[in-house]
């Protein structure tokens, strides 16, 4: 083997190893001797800038994860825990009550954070509307099971509603938020105290109407939880 | 338009990240859902978007990322530690994947047009069509040769590595790396010579 057939092997070699040595996995043997070579060929020079864009181009996140995507990744975590219960929900499958979807609780708090601000969010809505004496001003997300019995409809609202459409929809329908969101991210709403002797229907029907909400069904009181 | 490195966190490629991940896997192999939904969730944005690459059709990619932690749930217990967790998990999505395809018929892999939110910024703007770009130029690679790339280059996985996950040689990994990279530098031509010689 003469000198230029030596060169011209560890050249192969080189342009062989260039993608590893973008991409951080050749070794430190394999990089030094294409550091070496770098300096004097100017096609694997070249190769290496190539490939170097390539990789930024091809790691580029293709957007910013969007508040959808949080709620894809907790409905579809939800889809597959059910197929491993082997259960069958079709109809409201994110009603039920699951010991262990913190994820999917998180994704959904997240989306919820991310949208109103924890703060604004406590304020506004939880404390809104005077509270019952001896009641607490801010209540945790997990609300006491006393307080939740005074809901009546059930409630999951897209990722996209805004803290100021969820006002006005509840101002319109005469409800407030007395829990939730659960773990599945359904929320229990009641009506307004004034108004607690109301029919469930009509807010009911508004909150179906409104593009902000999932879904919302009538909380059968016989079948409440405790 | 300079395409600056940007790097994900890559899961796996690190010995801390796979001590963590084995920890995980071992919890799940008990059935601990917890710690399942801690690894669904480190996987599943990235894998969706790994997946993104060989399809475009949402519901598939869903259906073979569900599969593949379906996959992870029942056979967590068998996993022995050869391989990387990483790999392991790569290697079963890279299978799922391909069933979810076939099942799907030559429709499942048909160029469509990708859809982003305009986020106004102008580098992410340019970063996102340069992606865009670059990924237009990927599609006329076939399947296995966009998947090593892909391999490499958004999840970061060794030569080796790559092996394992699509249960060939090492040979043929660069055999399809080498043929990837002649078809690209045909395809996009213009991302060589962007911004002229690099700065040392
Ligand atoms: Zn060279």
């Amino acid at each position: 083997m003469n000198q230029s057939d030596d060169v011209f092997s560890i050249h192969r070699r080189v342009w062989e190893l260039i993608p590893w040595v973008v991409n951080g996995r050749a070794s430190g043997e394999e990089l030094r001797m294409v550091e070496e070579h770098l300096a004097d060929c100017s096609d694997c020079r070249e190769e290496h800038e190539f490939q170097t864009r390539l990789r930024a181009a091809m790691s580029a996140e293709p957007r910013p994860d969007t508040k959808a995507d949080g709620v894809a990744a907790a409905a579809s975590l939800q889809r597959l825990w059910q197929r491993v219960d082997g259960e069958e929900e079709p109809a409201l499958p994110v009603v039920r009550r699951r010991a262990s979807s913190s994820f999917a609780r998180g994704l959904l708090l997240a989306v919820l954070i991310e949208a109103v601000g924890m703060v604004a969010l406590s304020a506004a809505l939880w404390t809104r509307d005077s509270p019952p004496p001896g009641a607490p001003l801010y209540r945790t997300l997990s609300a006491p099971a006393e307080n939740a019995s005074r809901a009546t409809i059930r409630a999951v609202l897209q990722p996209t509603l805004t803290l100021g459409e969820l006002q006005a929809l509840l101002e319109r329908a005469q409800l407030q938020i007395v829990a939730g969101p659960s773990d599945a991210g359904v929320y229990s709403l009641a009506p307004q105290p004034a108004l607690a002797v109301a029919s469930a229907q009509p807010a009911l029907a508004q909150l179906r109407a409104h593009p902000g909400v999932r879904f919302a069904e009538p909380i059968d009181a016989a079948r409440q939880p405790p | 338009m300079r395409a600056e490195a940007v790097t994900p966190p890559q899961p796996g490629t690190k010995a801390a990240d796979n001590d963590r991940e084995l920890a995980l896997l071992r919890l799940v192999a008990q059935g601990d859902r917890q710690a399942f939904e801690t690894l669904y969730a480190d996987y599943y944005r990235r894998l969706g978007r790994f997946l993104a690459r060989l399809t475009q059709r949402q519901e598939l990619i869903e259906e073979a990322v569900n599969d593949t932690f379906w996959v992870v749930w029942q056979k967590s217990g068998e996993f022995r530690g050869d391989s990387l967790v990483s790999t392991w998990i790569m290697g079963i999505a890279y299978r799922c994947t391909l069933k979810t395809l076939r099942r799907a018929g030559g429709a499942a892999t048909e160029p469509l047009v990708e859809e982003y939110e305009d986020t106004g910024a102008p580098e992410v703007h340019a970063q996102q069509e340069l992606r865009d770009w670059v990924g237009k130029g990927l599609r006329h690679l076939p399947l296995e040769q966009r998947t090593t790339l892909e391999l490499a280059y958004y999840m970061g996985h060794s030569c080796e590595e790559i092996g394992e996950i699509m249960d060939c040689s090492v040979g043929t990994v660069k055999a399809r790396m080498f043929h990837a990279r002649v078809k690209l530098r045909n395809l996009l031509p213009a991302l060589g010579g962007m911004t002229g010689r690099a700065k040392a």
